[in-house]
């Protein structure tokens, strides 16, 4: 690459003596706005020159407009000494510390990605199994009751049984119906605009206080380098 | 305290070998091998850790922030395309973490300027004249690369540090290839002028003196 450059630039050098000796050669005109536009493709062009990204044509291209341009030969020569100095900075690699994957290690041990997964099927299985359990266990009782006759087995405990498990579903449609009532009212409410004012207050007042709380319990890892 | 830069070491760049390697550490890691996994962040700490300190600036925010990427991609491994290169795929996490935790930086109106100053590792003994010279010249570089926008600096430290091609560029960043070349044209233009402003001042101060 180094010695493209110089060969380029040797080449713009002759092209830039031979443009001097010519009598009709521009100069002292105003840059107009077409222009500007004009060396910022051509600077564009530059940087994909520098990455090898060009066909011969467009280098070719390139090298004549750069010969007859100082603008563009400026910022060709500046893009130039920049992409020499990155490439030599970037011959050598930042390196952690040693004992980078002991460290990560510690943080994964900390960190269970799929715990949640584990922690759901977990609870299916703990609640299938109480259920099956629970079926087989009564499936059971009733086997050894109904099979040895026994005194539990009383026709005036079940119906009693029975009577208190209507009631059961009895106060639950109640409180069923309570609440049907309830939502109903709550959806009457919610067509009045005050409801929406108080409601979106609430929720601006909670998502500042949580900002808030966000902001003052993050590091600012930044700031805190300043400090230290 | 300062912070202090960290050691620098000549690039090994990855043969045919070491991919196809890495291809059945992450079919191993896949099946819940940490070993597997292990091992590929031996292989890729480095590099992961050079683009995250070349982004960020400070070592002790590169190690967290290179410790992250890796934590994410234990996690998403599953997400991972075999289809495509996976270093393009980890370099992905960690240039959108790192240009993530900049804007935060942002967000706690910390501007470049309070920012501290790029440090090289300090010693006791005196320097031989041609190292400062390097020293001040990296220095110079690294403020150079502060001075870009995170998106603009990822495109940069990927091209040059990381050697990649515009379309692989494009891949990490999750852009199109013509974006590419307009962020490295935009971000050569903005070095240079500011390097030729810095140019400017310390010859205009030097004649104040």
């Amino acid at each position: 690459m180094e010695k493209e450059v110089k060969r380029m630039n040797e080449s713009l050098e002759k092209r830039e003596q031979d443009q001097q000796n010519r009598p009709e050669r521009r100069t002292g005109q105003a840059e107009t706005g077409e222009d500007a536009m004009r060396h910022d493709s051509y600077i564009e062009q530059i940087s994909l020159w520098l990455d090898n990204e060009l066909s011969p044509a467009e280098a070719s291209q390139l090298q004549a407009h750069l010969a007859q341009c100082p603008v563009c030969r400026q910022s060709q020569q500046a893009m130039v000494h920049l992409d020499g100095m990155f490439r030599q900075a970037a011959s050598l690699m930042a390196a952690p510390l040693p004992g980078f994957g002991q460290r990560l290690e510690i943080r994964l041990a900390h960190y269970h990605p799929a715990s949640r997964r584990r922690l759901l099927f977990g609870m299916s299985v703990l609640l299938l199994g109480t259920l099956a359990l629970a079926l087989l266990g009564g499936l059971l009782a009733g086997l050894v009751l109904f099979t040895t006759g026994s005194s539990l087995l009383d026709v005036a405990l079940i119906a009693e049984g029975l009577e208190n498990l209507f009631q059961f579903i009895n106060a639950a449609a109640a409180w069923f119906n309570l609440g049907s009532l309830f939502f109903k009212a709550s959806l009457l409410t919610m067509g009045q605009p005050l409801f929406w004012v108080c409601a979106l207050a609430v929720l601006a007042a909670v998502g500042l206080w949580l900002r808030l709380l966000n902001s003052l319990n993050r590091r600012p890892a930044a700031t805190v380098e300043l400090l230290i | 305290m300062p912070s202090v830069a960290p050691q620098q070491v000549a690039r090994t760049p990855f043969t045919a070998d070491m991919r196809t390697q890495e291809q059945v550490w992450v079919r191993a890691a896949l099946k819940g091998d940490r070993t597997a996994f292990m091992s590929i962040v031996e292989a890729y700490q480095r590099p992961v850790f050079n683009l995250c300190y070349r982004m960020l600036g400070d070592g002790v925010e590169a190690e967290d922030a290179a410790q992250e990427t890796f934590i994410r991609a234990y996690t998403k491994l599953s997400t991972y395309n075999p289809g495509h290169k996976f270093s393009s795929w980890l370099f992905s996490i960690a240039s959108h973490y790192c240009i993530d935790r900049i804007r935060q930086r942002r967000y706690h109106m910390v501007s470049w300027d309070e920012l501290p100053p790029w440090q090289s590792p300090a010693t006791n003994e005196p320097e031989p004249e041609q190292a400062a010279l390097a020293r001040e010249a990296r220095d110079r570089l690294h403020q150079l690369l502060n001075s870009l926008q995170p998106d603009y600096r990822a495109a940069v430290i990927l091209r040059y540090w990381h050697d990649m091609p515009y379309e692989e560029i494009a891949e990490t960043l999750d852009t199109t290839v013509s974006a590419i070349k307009s962020r490295l044209f935009r971000a050569r233009q903005m070095m240079a002028e500011t390097a030729r402003q810095a140019d400017k001042d310390g010859k205009g101060s030097e004649e104040d003196e």
